[in-house]
């Protein structure tokens, strides 16, 4: 399918769900709810919340799907809001409950003997929670491409046509968000 | 960190993304081959990465799992559905069927009452003719199939099977 076409079909496709075609609707969050939860993810960095988030998200996009112009940029306008409402979905929770991941703090426990090392096919629910806890800790300017590059596999010039950046810039932050990983857990990862 | 050290972490982002140049694969085989440095940096970067990668995977599993798994998933849960329909199906053919509505009772059709999903409302029990030494006591208006009522001594069960309209003393058990 060209460009033109794949164009034209996506504006039918995103017009239909307008008009409240149930079919069409369904059709857009099977092919939109993965990434935007990779993109949830990416921004708090938080899987708990991502749940919740996507439901949030998914009604936003309903009550406001006439407000998107050009259905070409159906891609950029769902970013916009999976990242600003899990923006606000983890300020709130880290308001609710107090708690927040610094890079300092987990640098320092890089020297905890107690943690098990993890065997090369099953990672233990210690080192899972470790790992996990390092993601949160990344700034989420590099989190975000991280986790699409991880989770969805994408290029860099698909994530940088979402994110709306250059694509060396992509690459920039990849390459950053590998050193910090690589400084948090290389002690902990064999 | 220094200049040399950052190309080289370059390189082995875009090498692990997929997104390096014949030219760049080629420089990369070259230096991890003649630099332990850069062995050791890109040991340590692979294994992080791919332990984050299977964290998130972990993490989110339910979320993110490709459709195709999805859709193994259901095919396995409809198998195994088919499976325990059809054991059901061939249990109830080979199961000897009540012919003047009260069935043999023994231990193993007793099971059945045990696991037989309760009624919304309590058993009606009422006083039987005091002529009767056995059964204690009657239950009326029930749907179940198997009632168990405590017998005199512990560990002794009075079976009733209740065939419809009929409710009739089978068996007592003990310690079943």
């Amino acid at each position: 399918m060209s460009v033109a076409a794949k164009a034209e079909a996506l504006a039918g496709l995103v017009a239909a769900a307008r008009r409240g075609n149930r079919p069409a609707a369904d059709r857009l969050v099977r092919e939109h709810e993965r990434w935007l939860r990779a993109v949830i993810y990416g921004a708090t960095g938080r899987a708990e919340l991502v749940d919740d988030v996507a439901q949030h998200v998914w009604a936003q996009v309903w009550k406001r799907l006439d407000t998107l112009g050009d259905p070409r940029r159906l891609r950029s306008w769902l970013y916009s809001i999976a990242r600003n409402a899990a923006i606000d979905a983890s300020i709130a929770r880290s308001q609710k409950d107090g708690r927040t991941v610094r890079l300092e703090a987990l640098a320092a426990g890089r020297a905890d003997e107690r943690t098990p090392t993890p065997a090369a096919a099953l990672i233990g629910e210690e080192t899972q929670r470790l790992l996990l806890q390092a993601v949160g800790a990344l700034p989420a300017l590099y989190r975000e491409p991280f986790v699409l590059r991880h989770l969805e596999n994408w290029s860099y010039a698909q994530i940088a046509e979402v994110l709306g950046v250059p694509v060396e810039t992509v690459e920039t932050r990849l390459v950053r968000a590998r050193r910090l990983l690589r400084e948090m857990l290389e002690d902990k990862v064999s | 960190m220094d200049r040399q050290t950052n190309d080289i972490e370059r390189l082995i982002s875009r090498w692990l993304d997929g997104e390096a140049t014949a030219e760049e694969r080629r420089r990369f085989k070259q230096i991890v081959r003649d630099d332990p440095a850069a062995r050791e940096l890109m040991r340590k970067t692979v294994a992080v990465d791919r332990a984050v990668s299977q964290a998130m995977y972990r993490a989110l599993r339910p979320q993110l799992q490709p459709a195709t798994t999805k859709l193994r998933i259901r095919l396995a849960q409809l198998g195994g559905f088919g499976v325990a329909a059809g054991l059901l199906l061939a249990l109830w053919l080979v199961h000897e069927q009540p012919r003047n509505g009260v069935r043999l009772a023994g231990p193993a059709q007793a099971s059945v009452s045990w696991f037989a999903p309760p009624t919304a409302a309590a058993d009606r029990i009422a006083p039987v003719e005091p002529a009767d030494e056995r059964p204690q006591v009657q239950v009326r208006d029930t749907q179940r199939d198997w009632i168990i009522v405590p017998g005199c001594e512990p560990g002794e069960y009075l079976l009733i099977a209740i065939d419809r309209v009929r409710t009739r003393a089978v068996r007592i058990e003990r310690d079943f």
